[in-house]
Parts: C-alpha cells; sequence; structure tokens
C-alpha cells in the first residue's frame, strides 16, 4: 500500500472539500487560486513598447531602469564604426578579406551592456549606456545592428575627464539573459530577433550570410548565446567625456577578425546556430573592437 | 475518530461525490463551464502564476486562440492543428506538419495536466506555459509568425480585442497573448480515468488484467515508477530512454552544454498514452506495444542511456497486461469535453 499513499493521503485530506461541492462557486470558479484577484489587469505598463515601458514586469531582475546613475551629465559619443577588408561594411556585400574566407553578411546584430571607463592609473570607473538625449538606455543596453544605422553610435554617460581607454560587454548580465521577454520591451522583448524561444535566453552575437566566393558560396547563421559567451571587451585608446560629447574617437567593429574561424570550428555546421560559439566571443573580445580617434 | 468510522465516512464521502471519488472533477457538471477550472479533490494544487491567475474569461479566450489560425503565417494552422483532443491534445503524425508543409524535428507532446509540469519543450527550454505558447508562434516550421503581426489581425478584430480587455486590462500584446494560451493550457486537466476510478474506491474500474499491469508498472518486473511516478506519472526529470542509437538530437545537452545531457529528454504524463501514439520524442514507435518492447528490451542501445534501464525479460501476458493498465489511463471525459474543444 506504501506505493498508492500520494493518493490516500490527499484522499483523506480531502474529505471536507468533497463536503463543499455543493457549495456556490464564484463564475470565476473557486478552485483557482487567486481568482478575482487577476494578476495582471492594469499592471505594469512594460508593454507599451518603446522607452516609455517602465521596469518590466514585477520582479524582474534585469532593470528597465539604469542601475547607475550618471555622475553629472558628461558623455561621450562613440559612432560604431562596421567594418569588412578596412571599409564600410553593409549587408549582401561581399568582403574579401587579407586573410581567410570571403564572406557576405545577410544581418549582423550583437548587444553592448555595462561600460566602464578606464582611467590611464587602471582606475575603473562604471558608467553607462544612454541616448543622445542623456536618457537612459532601456536596460542599460544597446542592440547594434548593421542594418540600422542609428543603431551605431554609442554614447556613454559618466564622470567628466579624460580616460585611456573603455571596457564593454558583448553580450547581456546574466539578469538581463533571464526573465520573462513577454513583459519587456524591445531590445529584449520576445519579438526581438535575438531571442531564442526554444531556450528562454537571448543570443548575444547574431551573424548570418555567406562564405565561400567564386560563386560557392554556402549559408551560414552563427548565433552566439549562453552565459558562458559573456565578455567584457576591453579597447583602448584616449577618450574624454564632456558635457558637451565633442571630440570623440569611434568605435571600430572589424568583422573579418569577429568571424575568423579557428581551426576546428565550422561556421557553416548546424552546431554554431544554437550555442556558445566561444570562439566568436574571443575574437570580440581579442581585436575585433578597437578605438580608433 | 476511530480508524474504522474514518473508513467509513471515506467510503459514504466517496459513494457521495458519484461513486467515483472525492473529485470535484467528478462532480463536474460538463455543460458549466465555470467547472472547467476545477481540479481533482485527489491532485495537488494547480501551480500558477502570480502574474495570470487563472479566470474563466482569460481561460475562454486562450482557447479561441488556441483554435485561431490567424497565429500562423499562412493563416492555416492553429495551437490546434499539432494538438489535437481527440489525441489528448498530441498529433498523430510523428513530427507535426507546420506553415508551407515543414515538419519539425520532435513529436508534439499531449498536453494533460501541463500545469503541473515544471518545464515545458522535450528539452525543458521553457520555464512556463507563458514562455512555452512564444515558441510554436515564432518557431519558423511551426506557425512562423511574429507575435507583433499576430498581435496586429486580433487587434483588428473588435470582438477578440474587447476579450483582452475584460481578462487583461489590455489588447492583443506581447505580454497578454501567451498569458490566454496559457491559461486555456492550464485547464487541460484530466483526472478521471479508470485507473482513477480505481483508486477512488471502485474496485470494478479496472479488469484483472489491467490490474496486474499495474502491479508489473509499479513493481519490480516493470520499474516504471523510476520515472513515470506521482498522480501525473512523471517525474519532471530528464532521462535517456535508448530511443534510436543514430539519434543526433542533443536533447537535454542543447540547454545545459553538459555531455552527461546527451539524448536526455523530459519524462511524459502517461495519462491518455494510448489516445498519444506515436511515442517517444521523435515519434518513432508506433504503438504501446512497441514501447512496451522498447522498455523490455532495456531500449535500443543508443549512447548515454539512463542505466535504470536493462532488459526485463516479461512475458508476453505481462506485456498485454502493461497494456492493459497503460490502456486504463484513457480518461474519455477529458478526450470528449466540449469545454475544452473548438468554439462553436
Amino acid at each position: 500500500m506504501i506505493r498508492h499513499c500520494w493518493f490516500l493521503a490527499v484522499a483523506c485530506s480531502s474529505l471536507f472539500a468533497c463536503g463543499s461541492v455543493s457549495e456556490p462557486q464564484n463564475a470565476a470558479g473557486a478552485g483557482a487560486v487567486g481568482a478575482g484577484a487577476p494578476g495582471l489587469a492594469g499592471a505594469s505598463g512594460a508593454s507599451s513598447a518603446g522607452a516609455g515601458a517602465g521596469n518590466a514586469g514585477g520582479g524582474d531582475q534585469c532593470p528597465a531602469s539604469p542601475i547607475l546613475s550618471p555622475s553629472g551629465t558628461s558623455s561621450v559619443t562613440l559612432p560604431i564604426e562596421i567594418v569588412g577588408a578596412g571599409a564600410p561594411l553593409t549587408t549582401g556585400q561581399a568582403v574579401t578579406p587579407a586573410t581567410g574566407t570571403p564572406y557576405k553578411l545577410s544581418l549582423l546584430k550583437l548587444y553592448l551592456s555595462s561600460p566602464v571607463l578606464l582611467k590611464s592609473d587602471g582606475t575603473r570607473v562604471t558608467a553607462q549606456l544612454v541616448d543622445v538625449n542623456h536618457v537612459p538606455r532601456l536596460y542599460g543596453i544597446a542592440l547594434v545592428d548593421l542594418d540600422a544605422p542609428a543603431s551605431q553610435s554609442l554614447t556613454i554617460a559618466g564622470p567628466a575627464g579624460d580616460y585611456a581607454g573603455l571596457e564593454l560587454g558583448v553580450g547581456l548580465p546574466p539578469a538581463c539573459n533571464a526573465g520573462d521577454p513577454t513583459t519587456r520591451a524591445f531590445p529584449l522583448n520576445a519579438d526581438s530577433d535575438m531571442y531564442w524561444t526554444w531556450g528562454s535566453q537571448y543570443m548575444f552575437i547574431r551573424a548570418e550570410g555567406s562564405l565561400g566566393g567564386d560563386g560557392a558560396w554556402s549559408s551560414f547563421a552563427l548565433h552566439v548565446g549562453f552565459q558562458q559567451a559573456y565578455r567584457a571587451v576591453r579597447v583602448t585608446g584616449a577618450l574624454s567625456l564632456t558635457p558637451s560629447a565633442v571630440g570623440s574617437p569611434k568605435l571600430h567593429l572589424d568583422v573579418d577578425a569577429l568571424l575568423r574561424a579557428p581551426a576546428g570550428a565550422d561556421p557553416t555546421g548546424a552546431d554554431s546556430h544554437e550555442g556558445p560559439d566561444e570562439w566568436v566571443a574571443d575574437n570580440a573580445a581579442n581585436g575585433a573592437f578597437t578605438l580608433v580617434p | 475518530m476511530s480508524r474504522p468510522l474514518a473508513a467509513l465516512l471515506l467510503a459514504v464521502a466517496c459513494l457521495w461525490c458519484g461513486g467515483v471519488g472525492c473529485s470535484s472533477n467528478a462532480a463536474k457538471q460538463p455543460q458549466d463551464d465555470a467547472h472547467v477550472l476545477d481540479v481533482p479533490a485527489d491532485f495537488p494544487a494547480r501551480p500558477e502564476p502570480e502574474d495570470n491567475a487563472l479566470t474563466l474569461e482569460r481561460v475562454e479566450l486562450g482557447r479561441t486562440l488556441f483554435y485561431d489560425t490567424r497565429l500562423s503565417r499562412t493563416g492555416l494552422i492553429s495551437c490546434s492543428s499539432c494538438h489535437v483532443q481527440a489525441h489528448a491534445f498530441s498529433d498523430p503524425h510523428p513530427t507535426s506538419l507546420g506553415v508551407d508543409g515543414l515538419t519539425g524535428t520532435r513529436n508534439a507532446p499531449a498536453l494533460v495536466n501541463e500545469a503541473w509540469d515544471t518545464s515545458y519543450f522535450w528539452d525543458g527550454g521553457a520555464p512556463s506555459l507563458e514562455l512555452q505558447a512564444v515558441g510554436p508562434i515564432k518557431n519558423p516550421l511551426e506557425m512562423d509568425m511574429t507575435l507583433a503581426d499576430v498581435n496586429a489581425l486580433l487587434s483588428a478584430d473588435a470582438e477578440i480585442t474587447a476579450r483582452f480587455q475584460a481578462s487583461y486590462g489590455e489588447g492583443p500584446s506581447e505580454r497578454t497573448l501567451p498569458r490566454a494560451l496559457a491559461s486555456f493550457v492550464r485547464v487541460l486537466v484530466s483526472g478521471n480515468s479508470a485507473y482513477d476510478r480505481f483508486r477512488r474506491g471502485d474496485s470494478g474500474a479496472l479488469s484483472d488484467s489491467a490490474q496486474r499491469g499495474l502491479d508489473i508498472f509499479e513493481g519490480e518486473r516493470g520499474q516504471c515508477t523510476h520515472c513515470h511516478v506521482g498522480f501525473n506519472f512523471t517525474n519532471n526529470a530528464f532521462r535517456n530512454n535508448g530511443t534510436r542509437p543514430d539519434d543526433s538530437d542533443p536533447g537535454r545537452q542543447r540547454l545545459t552544454l553538459k555531455d552527461s545531457d546527451f539524448g536526455k529528454f523530459r519524462v511524459p504524463t502517461l495519462r491518455n498514452v494510448a489516445l498519444s501514439a506515436p511515442y517517444m520524442h521523435d515519434g518513432s514507435l508506433a504503438t504501446l506495444a512497441d514501447v512496451v518492447d522498447h522498455y523490455d528490451q532495456g531500449g535500443s542501445g543508443s549512447p548515454n542511456t539512463d542505466p535504470t534501464l536493462h532488459a526485463l525479460g516479461l512475458s508476453d501476458q505481462e506485456k498485454a497486461d502493461l497494456i492493459a493498465f497503460l490502456e486504463s489511463l484513457t480518461d474519455d471525459e477529458f478526450l470528449n469535453d466540449a469545454r475544452l474543444a473548438a468554439p462553436q
């Protein structure tokens, strides 16, 4: 009889419930826990897309509002230049890098997050990503999109001063990589092209296109995610945060370097479609990004 | 209270409830829509997310959406295309047909008592029914839509928009659409099979063969309860059941990235299993007899097979008894419940 215990235990404890069957129930059904207090009615405005979204969903550990308040209103605006074979890159354009395989991109997107300003003495100063009007970016992140020129600019707010470099997260912090995308706005919503519905997390880098040349192109879809693919990318070079945000350097993303596959990695393989693909993340951390005057 | 008196009261109470146990499900009136929210009294309480409390209007909205082909790019596919009530909300095809005749890679699971499960998809990739609901809509092999496109179509429909507003205080949105769908799936509750009636005291509900099968199922002969345990016949864990040696599907490993999780899939409920053929994550076994043979052989030799699987040496009679028991898990009331069918 021991194997039947779950049944008997519940049956015995439910004698009184059994007696209450004839009692009137409200229209929503008395059996529903919390019925009559719908959790969503009039809840947060996070689903109203756009910058107006409030803190997404109750309990979301990925704050819609920034983690820090900027110290003052100084900032620097870095144009992001996405280059292939040394020249500005567009989708559909065939690129022949100095070394490696020719490629064409049909899509390139990646998240940037968690900026840290680096002083020449090694001091780290936490900063934040803002828009051109100094409004903190939703969730404190930026989604860079090769096909969206407006996304190819990064304004970083922090204490005024001269700095010797910058650290940027390529990918999402863990709290933002988890959570409920249906209560979040772009660029972390479920419709974001960066969300893996099968795994309930986000791609950090998404690069699609084809490799080859000479008329023999084979498609690839590099979808790089999982928390172990997050990289804090350090770029060095003089930059100054000022109230006017002028005189800034540029942030270069060299796609040749980003997609340079090490021996044994096959960007066209099915495995690259969903996984850490840490070689791409390593490339991001090791030279694909540079600060140029 | 003396033990005999308690036993007598239990017996009387069970008779009072219609001779099928102290179950509000058993006592529910099929035409009474409000009772679609009921849960059998001998089931654990149904878990429910704080931000999506079950209400009848949310369930009814989700039901409408579940059968709505506007959720697919081609306007031809609804959730019910691959989750058919007569098949315990599963698909008789090994892998389902999505938009443009495309096929997926895994068998559409039966939607039975999903409210009690702790993760969704065969590999557990979704932590809630709400997030699960997003997957098939966006999957290019299934419905191939964005939530924005679905919601645009729904927002052009004044009647359903009003129902969203009444249910969630908000029209169709990325937030409300999956919540409504999840609400409907949460009431797909099956708990009135012959097995349940037997448990509740109707000793004639199971045939002698099915009772022997139950003993095999729970005992050392079958050892099925290593995984298929509890009121819903699942431990909600991931196991490699040795389905196909040549199967390249990584299963749970896809999410955990651990080699030890290769080929592991979520242990499904067995309720209504006789109606949810074909079986296994890939739909590769056509009949219950095939499944019983599979486990009798200790799997098919795929790498990483769970160590609890081993050859059982069941006799033909034992196999027949086991199948008779599995067939006793069919809940005709659930399969024919008009409140779960397409709205008229």
